[in-house]
C-alpha cells in the first residue's frame, strides 16, 4: 500500500488504511469558490515581510535539524523549509517567477491535493514554535506563514473539527471547556475554604467579581475543571503578598485558541470578551496566569487583531510573583522542595512573547536545585503540544513522538520536577512523562512558589470586626 | 564573414547590460509587490526595539555562538561565506569588465582567488545538494539551475581575472545568470534583507531580539 505522507498517521505496512475522517471528505468536497475563499484570505494577510518571507527561502535545509518533528522523523516532509514551500508554493503562482517558470521553481496549483498538503504542513507537522526561524539562514518567520495557511484553510472549513469546537466554545460560552458559570463558582468558593483552612485566615478570600481590584487574574479553565489546586496555589500567593485582586465569573478564561486557528476575526472576539470584562471590573492590571500562548495571544496578538491598544497594561504572573519576591511581600524557603527541578520553556511565552528571565529569577530566589535545560531560553525545544496539537486528535501519535526531543531533554537533566508557566505544555510533559517514562513530576512555578511559601504571620489573623 | 572578436565582446556587453538591466527590474517590480502590501500598524505596546532587533538579525543573530544552524554547520556556512564572498569579487571583475578596465595584476589575484574560491564552494553546496538525502528531497530544480550559474559565473570570472582571454565566457555566463536572477531564487539577494528586517523588527519590539540575561521585568 503506498505511503501517502498527508494522511495523518500512515498506517504501518499491511494495517489497512485509515477510515477517511470528517476533514478528509470535506477537502475532497471541495470546490473552486472555497479554495479562491482560501487563497483570497491568504493573500489578503499577506503584508510586506509575510510577501518577501515566501519569496525568500533558498532551501538550504539548515532549518532542518531545529525541528522537533525532523528530529524525531527525519522526513523530507518535516523540514521546516519544505513546509514553507508547501504554502508558497501554490500563494506565489501568480508572481512574475511563477507565471514565468511554474513547477521549474516549485509553484504549483492551489487545488484539493495542494489543499490537503497545506493540512499535513500546518496542521500535521507544525506547533508554531518558530524555533525554525531562529535558525532560518534568511530569517523567514515561517509560523506567520503556516499559521496564516490556517487561517485559510479555516475559511475552507478545514480547522480540525477537534480543535474548532474549543474555540466555538470560547466564543458561545467565555471559556474553551464550556464550563458553566455556577460550577466555576463553585469551585472558587470550595477553594475559598480551603485558602481559609490552609492560611488559617477566615478572612482569606479568592475575590469574584470585586470592581476596582488592582489586578485581574486570568486562568486556564484546565485549572477549575481539573487542576483546582493550581489556583488554589494562586490565590495563596496573592494572599500572602496582600494583593488587591479578583476573578471574574464571565471572563476568567485566558486562553485563546483562535491563535491556532489563524481566524483574527475570532482571535478578536475572545480577547475583547476578556478586555471588556476587565473594563467592567475597572481593574488596573490584567495578569495572565501560566499560559504561553493565552499570554502571547493576549498581549501580542490581541491589539492586532482588536486593532486598537487594549487600553490597561497585561502582564505575565510570573511577572507579579517576580515583584513579591524582591519587595519581600512573599518569602519562600525552597528547602521545602527536595528535588531536583528543570525549567521548559513555553515557545509563546518565552520565544513569541518576550518573558523570558522572571520564571528564572522565580527559581532562584526559591534557591532550589535548578537546572537548565540546554538548549534553553528563546532557542528552547517545543514540548510538541503547542499549536492546538493537544485538541488534534488526528496527528495525536505525530505529537507524542515529535515530543521525544523534549523528553530526552528532560531526561539529560536528571530533575525530578520540571517546571513550566503554561498549562498546555503541562498537559503535553504529562503525556510525554507517561510514554517516555521519565518519572518526573510536572508543575506550574505558582505552584512551586505556594509550596515553598513561608507565611510573615504564622498565626492565624484576628477576625476583621 | 568573420565576427571579430571585437564585435563579440560589444555584443556580450549589450547582453549583460540588458541583463542587468532586466535582473534590476524584475528586483524593483519585487520589490514594489512586496511593499504594496499593506503594512497593518501595530497595537502591541513594545517590549522592546525593532531598530535594536533589526542591528542583531543582521549582525550577532548570524554568528556561531547565536545561531544553532550555523553551529551545526559549520563547513556549510564556511563554504556560503566563501561562495557570497566570491560573488562579490566576481561582480566587482564583471563592473571593470563592462568599464572596459583591466584590473592591476595585483587585483586580479585579489579579484580571482576569491572568486575560484567561491566557485568550489559553490561547486561544494551543489553537490551537498545532490548527496545529502534531505536536501534533496527539498530541492527543485531552480536550486541546481540556480547553482550551476552561479558557480558558472565565479569560475570563468576567476578565469576571466587571470587570463582576459575568458572574457567572453565570463560574460555569457554573466547575462545568463543576471537574466535568471530575478525569476529563480537568486532573488533573495533582495529578500533576504526584506525577510531579515522584518524578522529582526519582529523579535525586537518582543523584547526576544537582541537577547536579554538577567532582569526582564
Amino acid at each position: 500500500m503506498p505511503e501517502d505522507p498527508h494522511l495523518p498517521d500512515a498506517p504501518p505496512e499491511g494495517m489497512p488504511e485509515p477510515e477517511r475522517d470528517e476533514l478528509d471528505l470535506r477537502m475532497a468536497a471541495l470546490v473552486d469558490d472555497d479554495l479562491n475563499r482560501g487563497m483570497a484570505f491568504f493573500r489578503g494577510r499577506l503584508g510586506p515581510a509575510e510577501s518577501a518571507y515566501l519569496q525568500a527561502c533558498v532551501r538550504c535545509g539548515l532549518c532542518a535539524e531545529s525541528c522537533h518533528y525532523f528530529r524525531t522523523a527525519p522526513e523530507a516532509e518535516n523540514i521546516p523549509g519544505h513546509k514553507l514551500g508547501i504554502v508558497a508554493s501554490a500563494a506565489r503562482a501568480r508572481t512574475l517567477a511563477g507565471a514565468m517558470l511554474g513547477s521549474l521553481v516549485g509553484v504549483r496549483d492551489f487545488d484539493r491535493e495542494a489543499v490537503r498538503a497545506w493540512m499535513d504542513a500546518a496542521y500535521g507537522r507544525c506547533t508554531l514554535c518558530g524555533r525554525c526561524s531562529l535558525n532560518c539562514t534568511i530569517g523567514i518567520n515561517i509560523p506567520a506563514i503556516l499559521r496564516n495557511a490556517r487561517g485559510a484553510l479555516g475559511v475552507m472549513g478545514l480547522t480540525p473539527p477537534d480543535l474548532a469546537v474549543v474555540v466555538q466554545s470560547s466564543l458561545d460560552t467565555g471559556n474553551n471547556m464550556a464550563i458553566p458559570t455556577q460550577e466555576f463558582l463553585d469551585t472558587v468558593q470550595w477553594l475559598e475554604e480551603e485558602l481559609q483552612a490552609e492560611t488559617g485566615d477566615a478572612t482569606a478570600r479568592i475575590p469574584v467579581d470585586k470592581v476596582g481590584a488592582r489586578v485581574l487574574l486570568t486562568i486556564n479553565p484546565r485549572e477549575p475543571k481539573f487542576y483546582p489546586l493550581s489556583l488554589l496555589a494562586s490565590a495563596r500567593v496573592f494572599h500572602e503578598a496582600g494583593e488587591d485582586w479578583t476573578v471574574s465569573s464571565r471572563g476568567w478564561d485566558l486562553t485563546n485558541y483562535a491563535l491556532f486557528t489563524g481566524s483574527p476575526k475570532d482571535g478578536g472576539a475572545i480577547a475583547r470578551n476578556l478586555l471588556e470584562e476587565a473594563r467592567a471590573l475597572d481593574v488596573k492590571l490584567i495578569a495572565m496566569g501560566e499560559c504561553g500562548h493565552g499570554y502571547a495571544a493576549a498581549r501580542w496578538e490581541g491589539p492586532e487583531w482588536l486593532q486598537r491598544p487594549h487600553g490597561i497594561p497585561l502582564v505575565s504572573v510570573l511577572e507579579l510573583l517576580v515583584q513579591y519576591l524582591r519587595e519581600d511581600r512573599i518569602r519562600v524557603d525552597g528547602r521545602r522542595i527536595a528535588a531536583r527541578i528543570t525549567l521548559h520553556d513555553p515557545c509563546n511565552l518565552v520565544r513569541h512573547g518576550g518573558v523570558v528571565e522572571p520564571q528564572r529569577e522565580i527559581l532562584r530566589r526559591l534557591g532550589v536545585d535548578f537546572v537548565e535545560m540546554t538548549p534553553n531560553r528563546e532557542h528552547n525545544f517545543c514540548c510538541g503540544g503547542g499549536g492546538g496539537q493537544l485538541s488534534i486528535g488526528r496527528y495525536r501519535n505525530r505529537r507524542v513522538a515529535a515530543g521525544g526531543v523534549k523528553a530526552e531533554q528532560i531526561r539529560a537533566t536528571g530533575a525530578q520536577i520540571v517546571a513550566t508557566p503554561c498549562h498546555n505544555c503541562q498537559d503535553q510533559l504529562a503525556d510525554l512523562n507517561r510514554e517516555y517514562q521519565l518519572g518526573v513530576t510536572v508543575q506550574s512555578l505558582t505552584e512551586l512558589v505556594a509550596e515553598a511559601l513561608v507565611p510573615h504571620d504564622p498565626t492565624p489573623s484576628e477576625p476583621t470586626p | 564573414m568573420a565576427v571579430s572578436e571585437s564585435t563579440v565582446l560589444a555584443a556580450l556587453r549589450i547582453a549583460v547590460l540588458v541583463a542587468l538591466g532586466w535582473a534590476a527590474g524584475g528586483l524593483l517590480v519585487h520589490l514594489l509587490f512586496a511593499r504594496l502590501k499593506t503594512a497593518r500598524p501595530l497595537h502591541a505596546p513594545p517590549a522592546g526595539s525593532p531598530r535594536r532587533g533589526i542591528l542583531y538579525a543582521f549582525g550577532p543573530a548570524l554568528l556561531p555562538w547565536a545561531k544553532e544552524s550555523v553551529r551545526n554547520h559549520l563547513p556549510s556556512y564556511a563554504l556560503g561565506i566563501l561562495l557570497h564572498l566570491g560573488v562579490a569579487a566576481a561582480a566587482l571583475g564583471l563592473a571593470l569588465s563592462l568599464l572596459r578596465t583591466e584590473p592591476a595584476p595585483a587585483l586580479r589575484w585579489g579579484l580571482g582567488f576569491p572568486a575560484a574560491a567561491g566557485a568550489l564552494a559553490s561547486l561544494g553546496l551543489f553537490a551537498k545538494r545532490i548527496f545529502h538525502k534531505p536536501l534533496h528531497a527539498l530541492s527543485t530544480a531552480d536550486d541546481y539551475l540556480s547553482n550551476a550559474l552561479v558557480t558558472l559565473f565565479l569560475g570563468l570570472g576567476a578565469g576571466r581575472a587571470l587570463d582576459p582571454s575568458y572574457e567572453p565566457w565570463f560574460l555569457g555566463a554573466a547575462a545568463l545568470m543576471l537574466f535568471h536572477l530575478p525569476v529563480g531564487k537568486l532573488r533573495h539577494c533582495l529578500f533576504f534583507f526584506l525577510s531579515r528586517a522584518g524578522f529582526g523588527a519582529f523579535f525586537g519590539r518582543r523584547g526576544v531580539f537582541p537577547p536579554r540575561k538577567g532582569d526582564h521585568a
